[in-house]
């Protein structure tokens, strides 16, 4: 048998070389792929492991409360506790005497993660609204409108070399830009740098401000100094204030000519307490007085009032918003718009040109068609993938740590109310706190000690849930809106 | 004797192509035999779609009737589309694209003079797409779709409006009753009617047909044909065909084009029977092309 093997072998005898090229490349290429799971598999299941314990144990209270310090410590009976401030105030309370042991502190690790998780949502909230206003107009643009030549093709080439730009670069682009330079109308100047500014003509301020004119604002509200006088005297260059302490003595006098309505000049006599007479910005005097007012004062004030002339000013200032939620949001709009935009166009060059024609062939003019006949069928996949892009870089420390994210546990929206009146105006120029910077904050940035772990753990844990949830949502949505706009 | 003929010395002296002008006064006495006056005419017009490097159409002369259908035929890639897109100014959409001589009239005025405002003008010149391309919005607002754009708010004058349509496009009797429907519901042949419908809903004059049967099967393209030659009565159509039985059936004249320039413009019957240029008859004996 063997014999006749070896005179007539098979015409398609295998190779016997050694080295069998087909079975490596199978070998390779497989391992290659496998790996890819490994990696996802041991991200995912290392981050599961870890955070759900937290979750469980500490319940919806991780996503409802704000993070706290936490305190921990052994007891007499060597019994570990977990306890944040109030509840270790709360602990010592009831137990006057008990032994504290081997006390340790870490700052936000207790609470749950409430005020990020808000930060994020408004940050991806002003980024969506950014990113895809600015996006789709100049998705439309560039595919409907634009004709080829050497303008567009280099706009194309910014928005591909955009998109490779790293992400701390965006960061510090929005510091030095957002945060310092952006140009704003304000009432009021930053006092401690100079920016550039115009002061705006009275004619283009909205009806509101135009119409407050000359103002003093007499605040009611300092009842420490209630018996503390101030006199309100005509000197030789006008008015001059004098302010006495309880005692009698001038604590501060100021002249008319003394308050430069463009600079904040704060007579700050509160420690002597006495009244405080001053100039609190530039959109006018402040002058807290004591109350009830003498009939004589009134007098003085309502004379003052015209005299001083401290008008109510605007401003267009290059002076940018601060590290604030709507300089990170613009920071996280201009990182994400390479992606936006190419997505933007990718749907619409998916609806059909028999659609423009169509509708051109109607008497519809070219805005008509794109707003009736391709718009309505591009914005469902424009959204989504939008929306997926966004998602991706809200999970980004570096654009948002110089921009507006900070390690505080407030949540952006305290202390927005002064005097019974919301100052919804300065609500988009708070800092706020976001998901990856808290995260960021305990892992990195705070002492390392056993006290942080579930923090970090559940953080991260809550964080991917969301994304993967909004991810996958988006997508079934699209699928959905796809069936429905088959053509 | 209506011909527009192949004249060889066209392309040396364009500007004076004087047998041309013989050939078109031709065109004119038959058209008042037969009663009905030139609605378009085309002037030796040459269109190019690279700023002029080559032209696309050659120094093009005919007159297009008003109330008659008349067919395009001619090899792929000889120019009817690009012709039929002249009319309604479709061709403006691609940048590149310029009349490099001639021009065409409609009405007796001039498609390209610079005061012509092309959304108007494609209000009153149709056009039926090869593709049948509804919108994937409901029958109803596919009929609406023209109304709308037009500024149309009037419930009761667009409701109307779509029935009248939908009957013009002899598609009523089927889709009444589900008005309310995804257009993309209906059949191929269906599907097109209504893009028929959604065409004279907006009231043109002319309507220009770019091989409107040629994804539909024989008896979708029956009633298409059949609609045609009932359109006549109320439009101007101008059809593109590949299938000549087609042409011989709804056309009244037939234009014969070959790589960009008129060889034979005629009566349908006239050019099918006695054609009196030989690429003509070589043409519909399906010798070449
Ligand atoms: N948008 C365009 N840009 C450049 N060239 C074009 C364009 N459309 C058509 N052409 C060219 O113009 C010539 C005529 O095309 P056209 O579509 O008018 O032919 P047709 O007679 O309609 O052919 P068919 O019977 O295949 O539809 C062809 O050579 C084609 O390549
Ligand atoms: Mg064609």
């Amino acid at each position: 048998m063997e014999e006749t093997d070896k005179d007539s072998p098979p015409i398609f005898e295998r190779d016997k070389a050694w080295i069998n090229t087909e079975a490596i490349a199978t070998v390779c290429l497989r391992c290659g792929t496998y790996l890819v799971i490994l990696v996802f598999a041991l991200i995912m299941g290392r981050i599961v492991v870890r955070g759900a314990p937290v979750l469980m144990e500490e319940g919806l209270s991780f996503l409802s409360e704000r993070p706290k310090i936490l305190f921990g410590f052994y007891d007499s009976d060597e019994k570990y506790h977990r306890l944040t401030s109030q509840e270790f105030r709360d602990y010592q309370e009831a137990n006057p005497d008990g032994v504290i042991l081997a006390k340790q502190s870490a700052n936000y690790s207790g609470g749950g993660i409430k005020s990020p998780l808000i930060g994020t949502v408004f940050l991806i909230l002003i980024c969506i609204v950014l990113a895809m206003s600015i996006g789709i107009s100049a998705a439309i643009f560039l595919s409907e409108y634009s004709r080829r030549g050497p303008f567009i093709r280099i706009i194309r080439l910014a928005i591909i070399n955009l998109a490779g730009v790293p992400s701390i670069v965006f960061g510090l682009f929005g510091f030095a830009f957002f945060c310092y330079f952006f140009p704003v109308i304000t009432k009021q100047l930053p006092a401690e740098r100079t920016a550039k500014a115009w002061e705006l003509p009275t004619w283009m301020y909205p009806s509101n401000i135009a119409d407050e004119g000359y103002r003093i604002d007499v605040a009611e509200k300092r009842p420490e100094s209630a018996n503390q006088k101030i006199v309100i005297t005509k000197g030789e260059e006008g008015f001059e204030f004098s302010v006495f302490s309880s005692r009698g003595d001038i604590v501060k006098r100021v002249k008319q000519s003394e308050i430069d309505a463009t600079k904040p000049t704060w007579v700050d006599i509160e420690k002597d307490l006495a009244t405080i007479v001053g100039l609190r910005d530039a959109e006018g005097a402040k002058v807290f007085y004591r109350s009830p007012r003498t009939p004589e004062e009134e007098t003085l004030i309502s004379k003052l009032r015209p005299l001083l002339k401290l008008k109510r000013r605007l401003w267009l200032s290059f002076q940018g918003w601060e590290p604030s939620m709507i300089a990170a949001g613009c920071t996280l709009a201009c990182m994400v718009l390479p992606i936006v935009i190419t997505a933007c166009e990718e749907s619409l060059r998916a609806v059909p040109q028999g659609f423009r024609d169509a509708s051109l062939a109607l008497g519809a003019t070219q805005w008509q068609a794109i707003r009736k006949a391709v718009l309505p069928y591009a914005l469902p996949g424009m959204l989504t993938a939008s929306v997926l892009g966004i998602l991706r870089v809200a999970g980004e420390t570096a654009p948002i740590m110089y921009t507006g994210a900070f390690a505080t546990g407030d949540l952006p929206w305290v202390g927005l109310k002064e005097d019974g009146v919301w100052k919804i105006g300065e609500f988009l120029q708070r800092g706020v706190e976001a998901m990856p910077y808290h995260i960021y904050i305990v892992s990195a940035k705070i002492p390392q000690s056993d006290l942080v772990r579930p923090m970090q753990d559940g953080a991260v844990l809550v964080f991917m849930i969301i994304v993967m949830v909004l991810a996958t949502a988006s997508v079934i949505l699209r699928m959905k809106i796809r069936k429905k706009l088959k053509w | 004797m209506v011909t527009a003929q192949r004249n060889t010395n066209m392309h040396s002296i364009p500007n004076q192509p004087s047998s041309n002008k013989t050939s078109s006064r031709d065109l004119t006495v038959e058209s008042e035999q037969e009663g009905n006056p030139a609605l378009i005419e085309v002037d030796n017009l040459s269109f190019s779609y690279d700023m002029g490097k080559t032209d696309t159409l050659k120094h093009i002369n005919l007159d297009i009737p008003e109330n008659k259908v008349t067919a395009f035929i001619g090899p792929s890639g000889c120019g009817k589309s690009t012709l039929l897109r002249c009319f309604n100014r479709m061709n403006d959409t691609i940048p590149t694209a310029k009349i490099t001589g001639g021009g065409i009239k409609i009405m007796g005025s001039d498609l390209y003079a610079s005061r012509v405002d092309s959304i108007l003008l494609r209000k009153h010149v149709g056009m039926v797409f090869q593709k049948s391309n509804p919108f994937p919005k409901s029958i109803y607002e596919n009929v609406a779709f023209g109304l709308r754009i037009a500024g149309e708010r009037n419930r009761s004058t667009i409701d109307h409006a779509v029935e009248e349509s939908l009957k013009g496009a002899a598609l009523w009797d089927e889709v009444k009753d589900r008005l309310k429907e995804p257009a993309l519901e209906l059949s191929g042949g269906q599907q097109q009617r209504l893009c028929i419908a959604r065409t004279i809903a907006v009231q043109p004059s002319v309507i220009l047909m770019d091989e409107p049967c040629s994804a539909l099967d024989p008896i979708a393209t029956a009633v298409i044909e059949e609609l045609i030659t009932k359109l006549r009565e109320d439009y101007t159509v101008v059809i593109v065909t590949h299938n000549m039985q087609q042409a011989t059936r709804v056309s009244d004249r037939t234009a014969f084009f070959y790589l960009g320039e008129l060889i034979e413009y005629d009566l349908t019957s006239k050019l099918f029977t006695n054609p009196s240029i030989k690429q003509t008859e070589e043409y519909i004996s399906g010798r070449f092309g």
